[in-house]
């Protein structure tokens, strides 16, 4: 399975290089045709094309890929304007996958840009070339178009939204991500109130993570980060759950364990990661922050207290790294 | 299927829509159906005034066979337009939608042969148009249909520069549409097991409940607390004189009902189309008895149908040792069966067959439920 963005970037190659091959084709077959201006406007426009392809295919960092296909996008409607006074009829076949390539290509509003540009740029252009019902055909056809294009781009915009909304889980280790985290906490807290039994909550950091990163290949971080996951999710036990922020904080929910039972278990993970060997990196350290709520001097709403409890959690965690790192230290109040 | 869901999404979304935003659910529901979006945007509009201008003005300058294309052209984009305004049924639109898309690409296909002039730009509208509102596969089928006959007849009706042009450009044209097409259906690949609750009752989709129920069973295991299920059905009785809109009205209001009435712990499911499974951690059978029938009691007096007032039955069962989640669900299923077969409005709760007859008085706690009722 591709990421994301790769795959965006994949297709976003792929229909430059099938619009470069089209346009070359078009260029030979105009050639016959002897439309001379014609084959110069295709070739040249099919050698950007392929240029922009390649360099989304094999180019190192892709970051300036939505520039180019914009700056792209608008040398190609320059040279079809130029063009269309001369052969009206035969340059409005080549607006439409434009206008649909903008909107597979650049963001919702760049592509929008671009087709309302060409909206309104080629309505008078034919009408002052090929007079006014070819205008009219032009115009209303380009309407639909842009109507249903835009729908389509749309629609895929708001899916993507709910796809970040809706997932609950760190794409790289596949433990709970921190919204999810939120959602559970709020839940914990209210059972907690009813069950009369305390929450723990665990933050836990490996230690200089930071050097570590700078120190080893992204590869080898990704894979240490897997690893630690599936420690921690087999160190605990049925009903808690482990969390991760997509970052470098990790954090555990133990529902039903006091204080006491918290310290014991943090222990019990701080030496197991410091005991166990690690791939590449050889030995990590951890230092775990740890909360806990006891029911009944309740202060507040279950939210407030989902992201107080979280607080605290952190500022115990920053409190074992300030006293040297590889320890557990317990938030009091 | 999908067409009846996005129906009631749409209902659901103004019942739930006044309530504030709670983020322990996730929020997928839309307000808008696909169609409306499109129909609602500026672009389908001029296009459509745009269409009727062009049919008038051919007509004026005695062009009559594009007029007519034009005209034909005008009346199904702005027939489009008024039914979505109006209140009808989603089906009957979305098929209407379809009829007229297929229309359309008649009516360009014939176009074509006549006046190619006109109508090869239309040409480029239909694929976009029969991917919007057909399923996928019938959809394939049609626009490859409709390229076959489309690229023959360009290639024999247009003029020859011009016929170039257009068949390659529709080509890549078709390749774009393709593959946003992909993007579309791996979206909706991938959030189909996202989707955590159901749009319209804000219940969890039945997919989850194995494996959210035996997470909680283990547990409960762990932590020694008690654990029912309750098993909440609309009663036959009612059911049977309600028309299909007022039914989902009616499971609707049910889900809001659980939704706000509920723990924050507790979780539901639709797990038959008019049952509703319930899922109460750290609550003794008994606990469950006073819990579904104080519900049972809200409903009988808060949802009404038309006239009817709405009961449910309920069936309970609690967790005994060495239960899995599917012998629980059975039992509380098996319990509701039963509570529905005798009688309705009551509650019971699962015993075994020989201890059956002994409790089930006790059990159904239905006299003081009427009280509270009357």
């Amino acid at each position: 399975m591709l990421a994301e963005n790769q795959l965006q970037t994949r297709l976003v190659s792929l229909l430059f290089l099938l619009s470069a091959l089209t346009l070359a084709a078009l260029g030979i077959q105009n050639f016959r045709y002897g439309l001379y201006d014609l084959v110069y406007a295709a070739w040249f426009i099919a050698s950007l094309f392929l240029g922009v392809s390649i360099y989304a295919r094999f180019g190192p960092e892709t970051k300036y890929l939505k520039q180019a296909s914009l700056s792209i996008c608008f040398i190609t409607l320059l040279c079809i304007f130029l063009l269309s006074f001369e052969h009206p009829q035969e340059m409005r076949h080549w607006l439409f996958p434009l206008g649909l390539l903008a909107y597979i290509a650049l963001s919702y509003s760049f592509a929008n840009l671009i087709n309302l540009s060409i909206f309104f740029v080629f309505t008078p252009t034919f009408l002052i070339t090929s007079g006014l019902s070819s205008a009219l055909v032009f115009a209303s056809t380009y309407l639909i178009f842009m109507g249903l294009a835009s729908t389509y781009a749309q629609l895929h915009q708001k899916r993507s939204r709910s796809l970040v909304e809706l997932e609950i889980h760190d794409p790289l280790t596949r433990a709970y991500n921190l919204r999810h985290l939120e959602d559970t906490l709020k839940k914990e807290v209210c059972r907690a109130d009813r069950t009369g039994k305390a929450l723990s909550l665990i933050a836990l950091e490996i230690d200089y993570f930071p050097h570590l990163q700078n120190m080893h290949s992204p590869p080898t971080i990704h894979a240490l980060l897997v690893r630690f996951a599936e420690t921690l999710k087999a160190m605990i036990r049925a009903g808690d759950s482990d969390y991760f922020d997509g970052k470098q904080t990790a954090y555990l929910l133990l529902p039903c364990t006091p204080s006491e039972g918290v310290l014991v278990i943090a222990e019990r993970i701080r030496r197991t990661i410091e005991e166990s060997h690690w791939p590449d990196v050889d030995s990590i350290n951890v230092s775990l922050g740890c909360t806990s709520y006891a029911p009944g001097k309740r202060t507040g709403s279950e939210e407030g207290l989902a992201n107080k409890l979280i607080g605290e959690a952190h500022i115990a965690l920053v409190e074992a790294q300030k006293n040297g790192h590889n320890r557990v230290c317990f938030h009091h109040a | 299927m999908t067409l009846k869901a996005t129906r009631l999404e749409h209902h659901a979304s103004m019942i739930f829509n006044n309530e504030k935003s709670d983020s322990v659910l996730p929020q997928t529901s839309s307000s808008q159906t696909d169609q409306q979006i499109l129909t609602q945007t500026r672009p389908y509009f001029f296009a459509c005034a745009l269409s009727g201008v062009l049919a008038v003005y051919c007509l004026l300058t005695l062009d009559l066979i594009p007029a007519v294309l034009f005209a034909i052209l005008c009346f199904l984009l702005s027939i489009n337009l008024l039914n979505t305004r109006s209140n009808k049924k989603t089906e009957d639109v979305v098929s209407w939608f379809q009829y007229s898309s297929i229309a359309l690409g008649l009516v360009t296909l014939i176009g074509l042969s006549l006046q190619p002039d006109y109508a090869s730009t239309l040409l480029y509208v239909i694929p976009l148009l029969i991917f919007f509102f057909y399923d996928f596969r019938p959809a394939l089928y049609l626009v490859i249909g409709f390229t076959f006959l489309g690229t023959l007849e360009l290639y024999l009706f247009a003029n020859i520069f011009e016929s170039a042009q257009a068949i390659l450009s529709y080509f890549l044209y078709l390749s774009m549409t393709c593959s946003l097409v992909y993007l579309r259906e791996l979206r909706r690949k991938q959030l189909k097991p996202l989707r955590r609750t159901d749009n319209l009752t804000k219940a969890a989709t039945r997919e989850h409940l194995d494996h959210d129920l035996a997470k909680e069973i283990q547990r409960s295991e762990r932590e020694g607390s008690e654990l029912s299920l309750v098993a909440m059905g609309v009663d036959q009785n009612c059911l049977s004189k309600l028309s299909s809109k007022e039914k989902d009205a009616v499971i609707i209001h049910l889900g809001k009902l659980l939704h706000n009435n509920l723990r924050l712990f507790d979780s539901y499911y639709l797990w038959e189309p008019y049952e509703f499974l319930i899922v109460l951690p750290h609550t003794s059978s008994s606990q469950a008895v006073k819990i579904a029938n104080a519900l049972r009691v809200k409903i009988r007096k808060e949802i009404l149908a038309g006239q009817e007032q709405i009961t449910v039955s309920a069936g309970i069962s609690g967790l005994n040792i060495g239960d899995d989640s599917q012998s629980i669900i059975e039992r509380a299923s098996q319990a509701l069966k039963e509570t529905m077969s005798q009688s309705h409005n009551r509650t019971k709760v699962y015993r075994d067959s020989q201890q059956n007859s002994d409790h089930s008085e006790d059990a159904n706690g239905n006299p003081e439920g009427e009280q509270h009722a009357s």
